[in-house]
């Protein structure tokens, strides 16, 4: 029976993303790498976990393979499954079957999103075992140093339902991550827009106001991601409140007064 | 004891028996009423408004003697709610409608602390004018229309009152002074103009300078400018690192308000400190919001009011600083007026980058120049040179000095308004900070000035509502799912009335929860508000279930069938997919045979095992107010029995259909006892008890929408459900009169911003109105929460279903 996994190409960079670090997150996912321990980032949304995988996927040469997780989402669709090719019965790799035989990193996005039952099938490769029993295939898969397990969540949702079960969540290791501090933020937009600093100051100015309303009728503060949208459109040369209506105000709540809030306030700087 | 010796311990003077001697001639219910009350009213209100009151008493009474009795009862309870400041205006209309109007006097007695929020003076006497003469023809009407609920009302009251009203932007630009300030600003109606105490903003509650959508803008120059007081640190003047001689501090009075009185005229020290403290945020705001420094230059001088023209000289040359400041063309000055504004000229060079003890020093030293003018003045000599600072601070009387009229875009600085509560907070604070910085000094960096104030002031909350929850727990009402924050201590005022309410339909523990509310008055929460009673509700007779089931039998054979048809057994294997998990055998050897045979397959190989489980809970909630009571269309059938009928279909179907669901009731009078009836919990199963419990639910007092949703949201947020509904049941009039006024606006809001909060915990909301007018307010009430209004009640349980399937199927 023939075996596909798709190639490790695929899942290599050829540019390392920019990423700004923030504390110490760099150096901690590189020794964590090293050591073989797993990785939990937390944040909230649009932050820059997923930014700072990348980068560091890049950075250390290893191929990245990302799952979104979706509350659908099987064990088959992580390990593999038989495809029916011709006469031919094949079996393709799963992402994370891919994963463990590439030494790749494995970045399980939104994690809490997925089923519980799911999410059991990553735990013998989150401790010292390392392995991956596929029942399937009749055969146990060991991980090979390079591999690293890394999972994102955000605990700023506040259901209860979407919380990570303490049996997962102590197999990792964990960095904490928010948004930039607003001199690294405004570099952050610069960066990848190309927006004249003077203006990504301002950009940044407004996140921050915003965010002050998070938990006074704001369920989640403006992201740095939103922040980038922006600032593309401002670089493009938008009418400025016009643009950050489309991109913050509209986007952040559907709750008219505090609609009006935030158009106030962009009204502030722009 | 007999009526005159109370009396007498009421009032010992004998002119005030003269109100009594009038009620006693005319009407003596109207005095028994009176005597109880009006000490009360005395104690509570101050003699003034007792004054007021017993006039607005006595003209009833010579109008219609059982008048003055109901307005003797009533008005204080009314007049509770209206702000100090503006009862003698309450009770001074309020006498006049009865003068006017005698019949429309009880009515408006409700609803004068409204309009008199919404209103000024000059716009109110024209539309009361309006509303009465309705009255004469049509008193229904004139009710909706003094409520602004009919559109004529509404029409009428926009044209009496121009410009942009604060209760319109309350919210709006609450929320925009905690974006700036970082901190749970709170933003109250402060009267004619805005000012602050250093704990709150207070802003005008109307601002009319343009007429046009500028008025909006001004608002927000006004809140900016407000809360940059507290931003950036005005009231955080420490007098301790200002050189000079301070007068040592008294009690608990601020810093502020130790800085004003070492001044002999503080009316000048004041004005002179002020216009430099506006300056400082000024530029600061400016320099932080350049948005907003081009929209307050789009303004203009229209900004700045119209300025006076003063004689005195102390007076010109503080109107001279203001204009200077605000870049208005100058007053031409003297020369001696010239030397006393000299000092504080170069203060102004980037006042921005001033400290507030700078601006201190800077006052003190101007202040005797300033005030030598005065004595000059009272001495004819205008030109003996000033004195030196420091020196001869003789006492000038104040009233040779008029304070300078403020700009709009000026917050006068008001410590002394500050409530002992905040001033204890403010110390509290003051003292965290003073941890915090020693902390610094060993080697844990705070952050800036203003974040370290700002968390300071946050810690300070966080200990006293600690200190409250526990006090609350030792008073035995369990915090379970009470929210607690915000500063005020809840007043008693509501304590009165049915303390000890029996309770005929529930039975067991009773459960109790301390909930807050919103106040959109205020525009903020009421920490620690409302006492939600849980109860589990007693079960009723059978025969009222009986007679439900046979009179919908048909139907509820029919729903248990197609319902139960969509119910899932736990793990399902679908077949036929075009993906899946595992391929079908048995399809794989159909594939090849086709295959072979026709040189065609099929691509439907796949299985996949889904978890089926539906994991939904919904909550019924049921409004069993006294209005439910009203008849359903024209019938003998009143709207609670249909409810309840609606209810028994929908919960045969969703038994069958296997989901979780709860059914709850609410009642209740005043926010101290919120009835929330447990009909059926998530754990009982669906049988006759369950039904029999259903059957009992009755109408029965007021109610309290917003508390009954806030306990159903801590209720539904244990579930460990995925999707997880509340259906709010009700005649949509949120009403509980229970002595502490929860209808109107009030009431549609709290009900809103509680929908609003249980969405927020990922709850979905569905609200099902039962009224065959279909009230305008809905949209507002239920803001961004679906909502159905039935207006055919006998329609209600095939609708229920239908909403069902929308949102759980």
């Amino acid at each position: 029976m023939r075996i596909l996994t798709p190639p490790v190409e695929e899942f290599l960079s050829d540019r390392v993303p920019t990423y700004l670090a923030v504390s110490d997150e760099v150096d901690v996912f590189s020794r964590a790498w090293k050591a073989q321990l797993p990785v939990l980032l937390k944040g909230p949304t649009g932050c820059g976990k997923t930014r700072f995988v990348a980068h560091m996927a890049a950075a250390l040469g290893r191929p990245l393979i990302t799952v979104a997780c979706h509350e659908d989402l099987t064990a088959s669709d992580l390990l593999g499954r038989y495809l029916l090719v011709g006469d031919e019965t094949v079996w393709v790799d799963g992402p994370l079957t891919a994963a463990v035989r590439h030494g790749a990193i494995l970045y399980l996005d939104e994690v809490v999103e997925a089923r519980k039952d799911t999410l059991v099938v990553i735990h013998p490769l989150t401790d010292d075992r390392r392995i991956l029993p596929i029942d399937r295939l009749a055969t146990v898969l060991h991980a090979p140093p390079e591999f690293l397990m890394v999972i994102s969540y955000n605990p700023g949702y506040q259901s209860v339902i979407k919380e990570l079960k303490p049996s997962t969540r102590q197999r990792f290791i964990s960095i904490d991550f928010n948004y930039p501090p607003p001199d690294v933020e405004a570099k952050v937009l610069s960066a990848e827009t190309g927006l004249a600093p003077a203006v990504a100051e301002r950009l940044v100015k407004v996140g921050e106001k915003i965010r002050n309303l998070t938990e006074r009728g704001l369920e989640e503060g403006v992201s740095t991601r939103l922040l980038v949208y922006a600032a593309r459109l401002l670089r493009d040369g938008a009418e400025p409140r016009s643009a950050l209506r489309a991109t913050l105000t509209r986007t952040l709540t559907d709750d008219r007064d505090l609609q009006r809030t935030i158009q106030e306030i962009v009204a502030d700087f722009f | 004891m007999a009526l005159s010796d109370r009396l007498a311990r009421v009032w010992p003077i004998r002119e005030r028996l003269s109100p009594a001697i009038t009620l006693a001639r005319t009407n003596p219910g109207a005095l028994r009423a009176w005597v109880r009350v009006r000490g009360a009213v005395a104690a509570g209100l101050g003699e003034e408004a007792a004054d007021a009151y017993d006039t607005l008493v006595v003209r009833a009474a010579q109008r219609e003697g059982d008048l003055a009795r109901l307005l003797a009862l009533s008005a204080p309870d009314h007049l509770a709610r209206v702000p100090a400041a503006d009862r003698l205006r309450y009770l001074d209309v309020l006498t006049r409608v009865v003068d006017a109007r005698p019949a429309a006097a009880t009515m408006v007695c409700r609803i004068l602390p409204e309009l008199l929020r919404a209103m000024d003076d000059v716009a109110l006497r024209p539309f009361l004018a309006q509303g009465l003469a309705l009255h004469a023809s049509a008193p229904r009407e004139a009710e909706s229309f003094l409520r602004m609920e009919s559109n004529r009302g509404v029409q009428a009251a926009a044209l009496v009152q121009r410009g942009t009203m604060l209760a319109d932007h309350l919210r709006t630009l609450t929320l925009y002074a905690r974006a700036h300030a970082g901190e749970d600003v709170e933003v109250r109606a402060g009267g004619q103009r805005s000012w602050g105490d250093g704990h709150h903003v207070y802003l005008p509650e109307r601002v009319e300078v343009f007429g046009d959508d500028r008025d909006f803008v001004m608002y927000r120059v006004q809140t900016a400018l407000a809360v940059g007081h507290l931003e950036f640190g005005t009231f955080a003047l420490n007098l301790d690192r200002v050189p000079g001689d301070w007068p040592s501090k008294s009690g608990s009075e601020s810093e502020l308000e130790r800085f004003f009185r070492a001044f002999p005229n503080r009316s000048l020290a004041r004005d002179l400190f002020q216009l430099l403290a506006d300056a400082r945020v000024e530029a600061q705001v400016r320099s932080a919001y350049p948005g907003l420094a081009r929209d307050l230059d789009a303004l203009g001088p229209m900004a700045r009011g119209v300025r006076p023209e003063p004689k005195a000289p102390a007076m010109r040359v503080v109107e001279a600083l203001a204009r200077m400041i605000w870049g208005l063309p100058p007053v031409t000055l003297s020369a001696p007026e010239q030397r006393a504004l000299a000092p504080l000229e170069p203060m102004l060079v980037d006042i921005g980058e001033r400290t507030v003890a700078e601006l201190a020093l800077a006052v003190a030293r101007a202040y005797d120049r300033v005030d030598a003018l005065m004595r000059h003045v009272q001495q004819g000599d205008l030109n003996r040179p000033a004195e030196g600072a420091g020196q001869g601070r003789a006492a000038t009387p104040d009233d040779r000095y008029t304070p300078l009229a403020p700009a709009p875009t000026q917050s006068p600085l008001a410590p002394e308004a500050a409530s002992e509560d905040d001033r204890a907070l403010a110390e509290e604070a003051a003292r965290i900070l003073e941890q915090m910085m020693s902390e610094e000094e060993e080697g844990q960096s705070a952050g800036s000035d203003a974040q370290a104030r700002r968390e300071a002031k946050r810690r300070a909350k966080q200990a006293r509502t600690d200190r409250e929850a526990e006090e609350a727990l030792l008073d035995g009402a369990p915090p379970g799912g009470a929210v607690v924050e915000g500063d005020d201590a809840p007043d008693r005022i509501a304590r009165s009335a049915t303390g000890a309410m029996l309770d005929p339909d529930g039975e067991g523990e009773v459960r109790k929860f301390v909930y807050r509310e919103w106040d959109s008055t205020i525009g903020d929460y009421k920490p620690r508000w409302v006492c939600v009673e849980e109860q589990r509700m007693k079960e009723g007779p059978d025969e009222v279930v009986a007679r439900i089931i046979e009179r919908r039998h048909g139907l509820i054979a029919d729903v248990r069938k197609r319902f139960s048809a969509l119910r899932p057994d736990g793990l399902v294997r679908r077949r036929d997919l075009t993906d899946g998990d595992e391929l079908d055998m048995d399809r794989v050897l159909e594939h090849q045979m086709d295959r072979r045979v026709s040189g065609q397959g099929r691509d439907r190989l796949y299985t996949r095992r889904d978890r089926a489980d539906r994991d939904v809970a919904v909550a019924f909630l049921l409004d069993q107010s006294s209005s439910t009571n009203e008849s359903a269309d024209g019938t003998s059938r009143r709207i609670i029995d249909v409810e309840k009928e609606a209810l028994i279909v929908a919960s045969e179907a969703i038994d069958a259909l296997g989901d979780r669901f709860a059914i709850w009731g609410f009642s209740g009078y005043s926010r101290e006892h919120v009835a929330f009836y447990v009909a059926k919990g998530f754990s009982d199963a669906w049988d006759d008890a369950s039904r029999r419990r259903v059957g009992r639910m009755s109408f029965r007092m007021e109610n309290r929408d917003g508390a009954a949703i806030r306990h159903a949201t801590t209720l539904l947020r244990a579930e460990p459900a995925r999707a997880r509904i509340l259906v709010l049941l009700s005649d949509g009039k949120p009403l509980d009169c229970g002595c502490d006024h929860y209808y109107d606006r009030y009431a549609q809001e709290d009900t809103r911003i509680a929908l609003r909060e249980a969405r927020q915990f990922g709850i979905r909301p569905f609200c099902v109105t039962v009224d065959p007018t279909g009230p305008k307010y809905l949209p507002e009430m239920y803001g961004e929460v679906a909502f159905a209004v039935i207006d055919r009640v006998e329609d209600l349980p095939n609708r229920l279903l239908k909403v069902y399937r929308r949102l759980a199927l």
